[in-house]
């Protein structure tokens, strides 16, 4: 048997997220929009923001209709925060982001299914936490302001409770299996191997010049 | 393969029952069929079929909600234990059994994990397909150092089905000409990294007796008309053999002993099947055949032949022959001398030790070995021993470049921490130690006075723990193991040794040990019970010691060895 072609990636990623909004004052529009989507309903909350509004909106739906429909743990509110931590966490760049694929949906699922309760918990008060940081929710905050929060917690700032510092430990481990288990990540952003071929021990690095995707054991 | 060689009523009186289909069944099927003898193989679970029942193969992990993962409550309610073995996932459960339907208890202060696997090809599914040789060193060791009693073979006896097996099996792996590890018949080795290379270098120039080669599996790298006209093709370094490898491209019944029977028109198969005891017969002094209790209707069937292998597994078949009671055996049928049951061993897996590599940021492999780099246990003769423990160990090592998983704890996150992540991260090297374990009569097997489990049988009731000589021995390892870490240049090096109960290397063996005793043995040198001509036991179940080598090989060499003597004396009437 042939070794299967594995093309190389980093692909320009499928463009229909195009419309997310880049600019500064346009993401400040698809915060409110989120925001506000977790209270009335994205669709709604467009149409409150008039028809520019809406245009973003529809064009970016199935995002929004992930954030509007509560997760099996987490509300409406923390699943819009979680997302927008995910995208924070592994951003777009030449591959999509993890809000992009849907980690945020990934994690309370997984979290749903596989983990005890307590550990559900730990994530939960993390969100609540950076929940609460401002009235508007976490969304609503800047993204330096976000990144800031972030790494207070990543670099495990004295000021915040072990709890919430493990708690934030299992979020972010949950980021990263999320996206580089997600198609983006593992054959995307990274190269995915279904059938690598007869095993070679010493190759030149930038012969693939990416990190593999596919693993015997996650 | 044909859907008439599945029986299940039959009046036939086959030549041989083969209880058991995994490893060591597959080959006693092979062996006796291609002689021309009629076969019955028994399994208790459901059929497997190549290829086709392998649903976990070949899925990426993103078309699974759960990547990989089992449900909590699916894991808490059926898979407690099973879930403890490291190739258990969502894409290989089918192949572990389930913990509810299969209860044994141990005793209190001590525990043992029982993987199982009950199913057409059993844990050939499963196995970790490392293939080494005993030697000479190992089977001379319970009479040299007073642990055990002696091996009634020597490596003479074994070396052409050695030869026979891994012919056959197909083995990739380096000539070395160690002592304490008996070169095999090879088929290409696995290539190293460049550091496992530049490790293995500076081993060989500082350390005496301690030689790291790479690992030896059961895993075409070339291989022979025979193997491709069973359908079998060249190692695609996967690495995910526990789904079933539809290639066909490492070693198990399905890919292999099974077809090969399955040819000679000899070959019938008897699934789900859950044999309760054997039929004796007094007045002859024979087994006769198999009562059944059928796995889904709990039906009760018989099967009967002339000559009866027992290859259900070491805890399988020993439960079953403890559960043939008659009044020549109350304890048990071919247990005269009482030590059925006795001496189980494991291997001791609970060192490990590792760090980072500095440099060969140029440096990658293509592909997931299926194997690592191994070191022969150095402590193979008692001249060798160190002074507070007997016996020795083997390592099993690899190195490799990080990648998200080791990654993902590491700090940051945006931008800069995703392209990180991009990329291999530094190499790391990771060793784990396996370690003989001493045969003791305390650590025991043995059916549970009240508790039966669905099918009526009664439960296994296991009491088995380390000894001292094993935990002196783990120490020893973390030491070693760090002090050539050292001298390689690694850094961060962390080490420990742990106190996991046994079970989890999934070597169980030496329960209906071999002997030339029958007074302290179940088992003569040719895997025939000293009780019973027709009766014989090739598993696990009959080694005196468990060296430091992965078992299978052996079990293997040791079944076809087995079925060519009993042929034999079937042929001039004696048994």
């Amino acid at each position: 048997m042939n070794r299967e072609a594995t093309p190389n990636h980093v692909t320009e990623p499928d463009d229909s997220n195009s419309a997310l909004p880049k600019s500064a004052p346009d993401r400040h529009k698809r915060r409110l929009i989120l925001a506000m989507g977790t209270l009335i309903g994205g669709v709604a909350a467009a149409e409150l923001l008039g028809n520019n509004g809406l245009a973003v909106a529809s064009s970016y739906s199935p995002n929004i209709g992930q954030n509007v429909e509560p997760g099996k743990i987490f509300s409406v509110k923390l699943m819009a925060d979680l997302k927008a931590i995910c995208q924070l966490v592994i951003p777009r760049t030449e591959t999509l982001g993890a809000g992009d694929v849907d980690v945020h949906g990934f994690i309370d699922n997984q979290l749903f299914h596989c983990y005890e309760k307590a550990q559900q918990m730990k994530v939960e008060n993390v969100l609540t936490e950076l929940n609460k940081q401002n009235e508007a929710g976490f969304v609503s905050l800047s993204t330096e302001q976000q990144m800031a929060l972030l790494n207070r917690f990543d670099s495990q700032h004295k000021g915040i409770k072990n709890d919430l510092i493990d708690g934030f430990k299992l979020l972010k481990s949950l980021i990263v299996f999320g996206y580089y288990t997600s198609e983006e990540g593992a054959s995307k952003e990274l190269k995915y191997l279904a059938f690598p071929g007869p095993f070679k021990g010493s190759i030149p690095y930038e012969s693939v010049g990416q990190g593999y995707g596919a693993f015997a054991y996650y | 393969m044909q859907e008439h060689t599945y029986v299940n009523e039959t009046k036939e009186e086959f030549d041989v029952l083969i209880v058991g289909s995994g490893i060591t069944g597959g080959w006693a099927a092979k062996e006796f069929c291609e002689r021309g003898f009629s076969t019955l193989m028994i399994e208790r679970g459901r059929v497997v079929k190549h290829r086709e029942d392998y649903t976990g193969e070949g899925k990426p992990v993103w078309d699974k909600p759960l990547r990989s993962r089992v449900k909590l409550d699916d894991v808490n309610e059926n898979y407690r234990i099973q879930k403890q073995c490291y190739a258990f996932n969502d894409a290989t459960k089918q192949f572990f059994g389930n913990d509810k339907d299969l209860p044994y208890s141990t005793e209190k202060g001590t525990d043992f994990s029982w993987i199982r696997a009950n199913q057409l090809g059993g844990k050939s599914l499963l196995w970790h397909r490392q293939s080494y040789r005993l030697s000479d060193f190992d089977f001379e060791a319970n009479v040299k150092d007073g642990h055990g009693n002696d091996w009634p073979i020597r490596y003479d006896d074994l070396e052409k089905w050695y030869d026979h097996v891994e012919t056959f099996a197909g083995i990739s792996g380096s000539k070395e000409n160690l002592p304490q590890l008996p070169d095999s018949v090879y088929q290409p080795p696995h290539e190293l990294t460049k550091p496992e290379q530049d490790f293995k270098d500076v081993i060989n120039t500082h350390f005496e007796n301690i030689r790291p080669i790479i690992g030896r599996c059961a895993h075409l790298t070339k291989p022979t008309e025979l193997q491709i006209s069973l359908g079998r093709v060249k190692c695609m370094s996967r690495n995910e053999c526990q789904k079933g490898c539809s290639l066909g491209a490492y070693f198990s019944t399905q890919s292999s002993t099974l077809p090969a029977a399955a040819n000679t028109g000899n070959l019938q198969i008897a699934p789900n099947s859950v044999v309760d005891s054997l039929i004796y017969d007094e007045r002859t002094n024979r087994v006769k055949g198999v009562r059944v209790i059928d796995n889904d209707t709990l039906a009760e069937r018989e099967y009967f032949a002339k000559v009866v292998f027992m290859c259900a597994s070491t805890l399988g078949s020993t439960q079953i022959l403890l559960n043939s009671k008659s009044k020549k055996f109350p304890r048990g049928i071919a247990n005269s001398s009482g030590v059925l049951g006795h001496y189980l061993m494991d291997h001791n897996y609970n060192a490990s030790i590792g760090g980072t590599l500095p440099g060969y940021e140029d440096e990658f492999y293509i592909g997931r070995r299926p194997t690592g780099m191994y070191i022969p246990n150095f402590y193979y003769k008692p001249s060798l021993y160190k002074s507070n423990f007997v016996r020795g160990y083997a390592f099993a090592t690899s190195a490799f470049r990080e990648d998200w998983r080791q990654m993902a704890n590491k700090q940051g996150i945006g931008v800069d921490f995703k392209k990180k992540l991009k990329h291999a991260g530094q190499w790391r090297i990771h060793m784990m130690a396996q370690g003989e374990m001493l045969p003791r009569y305390e650590n025991q097997v043995s059916l549970h006075p009240d508790k039966k489990d669905k099918w009526g049988i009664p439960q296994l009731h296991m009491n088995v723990q380390w000894s001292d000589n094993e935990r002196e021995m783990m120490q020893d390892a973390v030491e070693v193991g760090t002090s050539m870490l050292k001298k390689a240049g690694v850094e961060d090096i962390y080490g420990s040794a742990n106190d996991t109960p046994p079970g989890l290397a999934i070597h169980e063996v030496g329960t209906a040990r071999m002997g030339k005793d029958p007074k302290d043995s179940v088992l003569n040198g040719y895997n025939q019970t000293h009780d019973i001509p027709n009766l014989f036991v090739t598993d696990g179940a009959s080694f005196c010691s468990t060296a430091v080598q992965n078992p299978s090989l052996t079990f293997m060499a040791l079944t076809v060895r087995a079925v060519d003597y009993a042929a034999k004396e079937f042929k001039a009437g004696r048994l």
